[in-house]
Order: C-alpha cells, then structure tokens, then sequence
C-alpha cells in the first residue's frame, strides 16, 4: 500500500473525523429510539413480566426455552418463512419479468412504468382494505367478477380458506418497487454488447442468458436478500384480511387463522392482546435470530452466484 | 471551524434530547383524556377548555398498545375510556387505577345519584374506580321483521324472555330463509358475557372458586358448546361464511335475522330509514322458562382514572363535568345507552314505539344485572384469544368439539396462572 506523507495522514484523519461527526446523529437516534428498547426487550425478556406486573424477578433463559417448546410459535415460523419465500419469488421473478417488459422501447413506457409502480406507493394498510373488500365473499369484487362470467356459482371465501393466497396478491400489488431495482439494473448493460451479441447472430434468450441475466445478478441477489427480510417482517396484513368480522379501529383485537399467523403478528398478539410481555419478546428475539441466519445463509449463496465487473 | 460547529450543534441536539427530569409546571395543567372521539367529541373538548383555562384537555385516540407502553413508561393518560367494566378488577388488582371513592362522596354531582345496579361494575371491594359513561343489557335481542315474515314465522314476545335452545332453534329456522342470511350472531368477544349469564342462570360459575381455573362442570361446558354448535352447524358465520362488516352493521344490511347487541344498538338502527317498522325487540333469552333472569352490560363502556395522574382532583373535576352535565345531559338524550345517574335517565327518548320498548325491556332487564364472571388474573382479551384458537381448530375438524373445549380450558388455565403471578399472589 502506497505510504501517505505527512499531508496525507492528516487529510485521511480530517475526512475520518467528518465522516463519523455526520453519521453521528444517525448513530444517536438509532441508539436512542432503536438499539436502546431493542437491547430492554431482551432484558424484559430474561424476567417473568407480564404487562402490567406488580412484581417482576429474573428467569434467566425460561422464557426462550418455553419457545422453542411451543408448536404454535414453530408453526407461526414456519408459515412466515413460507410466505417469505413465496412473496420474494413473486417480487423477483414478477419484477423482473416487468423490467424487461417496460425496458423495450415502446410507446407509453413512462406511462407503463408509472401504473406499474402507482400502488406501491398506497400505504400498506390501505392496501390491505382495498384488498379486503375485493375478496370479500358477499360483496368483493372478484366474486362478482367470477360469479357473472359463470366461473363459480357461489361465493369463494377467499380470506377463510385461502387465507395464504390472499396475503400473497399484496406481494403481486406492490411489485413496482422491485421492478424499479431491475429497470435501474438494466440501465447499467451497456448497450453495445446486445448489439454484438447480435450481431454475432444471439437470440433474445441467449442475449438474456449471456448479458443480462449475469449483469443483473448483483440486483436480484440484493432483491433477493431484501425481499426475504421485509417477507418475515409482515405485520399488519394478516389482520387486515383476517375473515373474521372487524369492527373500527379494532384490527388487531382478533388473531389471524393459523396459516397466516405470522411470527411478528404472533409477538404482538402475545404482547398487547395476552400481556405476556417477557415471553412475546423472547418469541420475537427468536425471530430475529432466526431472519439474522437465513440472511446470512442467503447471502453467502447468491454471492457466489452473483457476477462482478471487479471480479472479472 | 465548520467542523466544530457542526460537532457543537450534535451536542447541543444530543443534550436537548436528555435534558428531562421533571419540570415544575407552571400555567395551566393538561390532562390527556384517552378515548374515541365518539365517547369523547372534540366539540366538549373544545366547550370544556374554553370554559376551563386552567385545566386543559388533549383528547388522543383509544388504544390499548399506546396505553400498554405509556403504563410501562410511567407516563399512563390521565383519564381513560375502558371498553369493558368487567375489566376494572383487573386494572385495580394492579393498582392502575385511582380510588374514587372519597371523590363520589364529596360530589354533589353524583353522591347518591348513582345507579348502582347498571354502574356495579365500575365497583370493585368496595371502591369506586370510575363510571360506565353509559350502559346497556347487552343481550336483548333485535330483529328483522321482514325475515321472521319470509321464515312464516310469530314474532318473539317483547315482554316475555324465550329460552337459549328457543332462541337456537328460531336462529336456525331464520338462516334457512336465504343462503345470504345468518340466523344470529354473536358479536365479537361477546360469547363471554352471554355465558357467564347462562352460567348465573344455572347456579355455575366459569371458573373453580378462586378463579384459577375454568369450571370442568359438563353443564357449564356445555355453555361453551352451544357458541359453537352456533357456528359449526352455520347458524352464524364461519370460515366458509364469514360477514362483510360485523354483526351490527351485517343486521342492518340484512344478513342476519336476531343479534343480541342491546339498548345502544337501537339508536344505531336509527340511522336507517324506516327501522321502527323493520327492527323490534325481545329480551334476553333465560336457561329456562319462567326459570332465573340474569343479563349483564358487559361492564359498560366507561371511565377511569389513572392511578399515575399528576393532577388527580383536576381529572375528577373533568370527570365529574362529563358524568353529570353538558355531556352526560346529551348523551342521555341521544338514546346510546342508560345514563350511570338516576336523574339522568327521564331524558332517553321514547319518541316512538321501537325506542319505548327498547327502553321498557332495558329498564326491566337492569334490574337482573349482575356483574360479568371474568377472572381479574386475565383481561378479556385472553379469553378471546384463546376462544379464537380453539374455535378455529374445531370448524377446521382439527379437534372435536369437547378436544375444542379442553383446548380453550388449557389455554385459559395457563393465563390464570400467568396472571396470579403477575400479581405477585
């Protein structure tokens, strides 16, 4: 390594000392508003308390060992890795699939690009009514739609025994965002080398196969990985589609059905509606244990399958 | 230089951010009222701070998790809207709430002004812990008109109490009309108070005597049976029908034939044009006829006060003003519930005969009120919760319907236990 002169060590220790003095505030909030009550819930999570204990005494690792003994949280985990995978194929191949469609050229591709983008900026619970009331059995859209083209004769009740299907649509409503990832993928091919590889007389397949597909790879690596993280995050959509009746704002009052029941929803059921705060946080420092190994797991694969510019 | 400053200004944004403690207040005292604006309108939040400058009221909107981890942090709401009365043992167990015993007392507003049979839940050991800011006998019935007609059949007795199998059985007979029409519902969480009356009518309790456990008594099992029986047998919804909306907003789209929502829920049908000719009520169904009456009002919806408030007497002055006047006064006229004082309750309205006879069987079913069976080691939720799971895995054939009752049993007993601990017993 190049030795730095006196006037390089000093400009090097300058731009460190600028660097950490602007990250510093980011460091301080998300040490206060994040890391802080992070690091408490494993503290509570150690102790029996409940929500509103009057007397609270250390258990040591009860609560995680209760955990790891109760079906129904191996099953919650279970059925979240499922819709994890499942939504992050979606938001993959889906997204790249409208990528490659919006990137030829065409009349309308702005406008194309916008619609296909547009409901990935309704706010997820928006989404979830919208959705709830176009599966809704007696009154949603799709049965009326199936029932006058003569496709069904009575209602489906999509959300009480299709419940996993139904969360699953919000992954096709809100692939804009991937999508996006891979149009600014295709932005960085550079274009002479589909020109050759035409020339050289290459079918779109082969052009797809040889150029775009290992160009792309870093971008679907990283939607990859992104998707499966945010897919073992989902909250708020299993209560909104839950089947059960919801009156006003008590969403989140009445459990999903089992299927989809997800580990987050299950945490925050054990905590606010069953007040076992100690054990809800055990649950979710599981999960987290959990997400931080397939993430892992995850990344080191589609490394070695990810082409590099710098590499080769 | 910049760099200094900028380093200079992080700090000074850092320690902005810790200066706390406790700051002596000077000026007028806010007091944060948690409640829906429909139980607590901005226009007597607005009336009450005018008149008020020195007590000022910031209304946020209900909700449970909020509320959870401001008790945590020590920093509770000062006066807070409870859905259910039946969960004051619970608060007050955990010394959550503010005894307003002295306070009734002293008030020349409510001491000896208090229905105390509609109110007794807001009653715990002796001690007043708030007011029902209203009440009803929640399990009167209402029903369509139109779909007893299509079913071909008499109308329920608007005085005399049918039974619980009665009740099944018309239930069943009004879902057959229509594929798009349920015979009855039951609404939410609800099942638990409808229960715990079935169980007073049957001299039985929910639970073992000190509430540890659930009573393993067959008749009182069977109590659980009929919910169910309700939705396996598609009488109400299930997964395979489940409504568009919720039991009260499903009647009045006329999916259902009879629910059980009581007095409030006719000044909701009254929201729908021509409801005195298409709705009609009935009282509370009894275990047997001419047999024990027992209705509940779920605790009524209410108000308390904090145990952490920093400003007690003010909060009870403000509780006082929305028991007694301006708001206590309109919402006893709007017909939404019986008002917790006496001298409230001449103004109901009785304009026509669907609002007199709502309000001649809730003044008649008030008198067999007795307080909801739910243990203070668990909040209503738990059972709910629990009730979820097991119904669940019996509709989906997972479990048989007494495998659905054990697994709601064990359930519950592991959250009895849960809550004992948490209050150090």
């Amino acid at each position: 390594m190049k030795r730095l002169g006196k006037t390089g060590n000093r400009i090097e220790r300058e731009k460190r000392k600028s660097f950490y003095i602007f990250i510093a505030l980011w460091i301080i909030g998300f040490a206060v508003f994040q890391l802080i009550p992070i690091l408490w819930g494993f503290k509570v999570s150690l102790t029996n308390q409940m929500a509103f204990s009057v007397k609270v005494k250390n258990v040591g690792f009860k609560n995680y060992q209760l955990a790891l003994k109760d079906p129904a949280v191996y099953y919650a985990i279970y059925t979240t890795l499922l819709y994890a995978f499942l939504n992050t194929a979606i938001q993959v191949s889906l997204g790249l699939l409208l990528a490659l469609l919006i990137d030829q050229k065409m009349k309308g591709q702005s406008f194309f690009r916008v619609m296909f983008y547009l409901p990935y900026v309704i706010p997820i619970v928006a989404t979830g009514w919208i959705l709830r009331v176009f599966f809704d059995k007696n009154v949603g859209t799709l049965n009326l739609l199936l029932l006058n083209l003569g496709m069904i004769k009575d209602g489906i009740s999509w959300m009480g025994e299709h419940g996993m299907f139904t969360i699953l649509t919000a992954g096709f409503w809100r692939v804009g965002w991937s999508m996006l990832i891979f149009i600014g993928g295709l932005s960085t091919i550079p274009r002479d080398l589909y020109d050759a590889a035409s020339v050289d007389g290459a079918g779109y397949l082969r052009r797809f196969k040889v150029i775009t597909l290992p160009f792309l790879s870093p971008f679907i690596a990283f939607q990859l990985v992104v998707s499966f993280i945010y897919g073992m995050q989902v909250f708020i959509l299993p209560y909104i589609l839950n089947p059960t009746a919801i009156r006003g704002a008590q969403v989140t009052l009445e459990a999903p059905p089992k299927e989809t029941f997800f580990i987050l929803s299950k945490g925050y059921d054990l905590i606010f509606n069953r007040g076992r705060l100690a054990y809800g946080f055990a649950v979710l420092w599981i999960t987290f244990v959990i997400v931080l190994i397939f993430s892992l797991i995850y990344t080191y694969l589609v490394k070695k399958a990810t082409y590099s510019e710098m590499e080769n | 230089m910049k760099k200094l400053l900028v380093l200079f200004l992080l700090i000074a944004l850092t320690m902005s951010v810790w200066a706390g403690g406790d700051q002596e207040e000077a000026g007028p005292v806010s007091l944060r009222v948690m409640s829906p604006a429909s139980d607590f309108t901005d226009a007597w939040v607005e009336a009450w701070n005018s008149a008020n400058p020195n007590i000022q009221l910031v209304r946020e909107d209900q909700d449970q998790t909020k509320w959870i981890a401001d008790y945590i942090a020590g920093s509770s709401p000062d006066i807070i809207n409870l859905g259910s009365g039946a969960e004051i043992p619970y608060f007050a167990k955990r010394g959550m709430l503010l005894d307003l015993t002295d306070y009734f007392e002293a008030s020349d507003k409510l001491n000896g002004d208090i229905d105390e049979e509609g109110s007794g839940a807001y009653k715990f050991e002796d001690s007043w812990y708030g007011l029902p800011k209203d009440y009803n006998n929640v399990t009167a019935i209402t029903y369509n008109k139109d779909i007893f007609d299509r079913a071909g059949l008499a109308y329920p007795s608007a005085t005399e109490p049918m039974t619980y199998d009665e009740f099944y059985t018309l239930s069943a007979k009004l879902g057959a009309v229509d594929d798009s029409i349920i015979g009855t519902e039951v609404h939410g969480s609800w099942f638990l108070f409808i229960a715990s009356d079935m169980a007073y009518m049957i001299g039985k309790t929910l639970h073992n005597a000190d509430q540890t456990m659930m009573n393993n008594d067959p008749k009182v099992r069977d109590i659980w049976k009929y919910f169910l029986r309700l939705r396996k047998e598609g009488i109400s919804s299930n997964l395979e029908n489940p409504l568009s909306g919720w039991a009260g907003s499903a009647f009045q789209a006329g999916s259902i034939g009879m629910v059980q929502l009581g007095y409030w829920y006719g000044a909701s049908c009254a929201g729908v044009e021509g409801y005195e000719d298409m709705y009609a009520w009935a009282p509370a169904p009894v275990m047997e006829k001419g047999g024990l009456r027992v209705t509940n009002s779920l605790g009524a919806t209410g108000f308390i006060i904090s145990s952490q408030t920093k400003h007690p007497d003010q909060a009870f002055k403000v509780f006082e003003w929305y028991m007694a006047d301006e708001p206590g006064v309109e919402r006893a006229e709007t017909g939404w519930g019986i008002p917790p004082l006496k001298s409230l309750q001449p103004l109901l309205p009785v304009d026509n005969e669907f609002n007199k006879t709502r309000k001649a069987i809730a003044m008649e079913e008030v008198k067999y009120m007795k307080p909801p069976q739910t243990s203070w080691y668990v909040r209503n939720s738990v059972y709910a919760g629990n009730w979820t799971e097991a119904q669940r895995a019996y509709l989906n054939d997972e479990v048989t319907i007494d495998g659905a009752i054990d697994m709601f049993y064990k359930g519950m007993n592991e959250a009895l236990a849960l809550g004992k601990e948490e209050i150090g017993e």
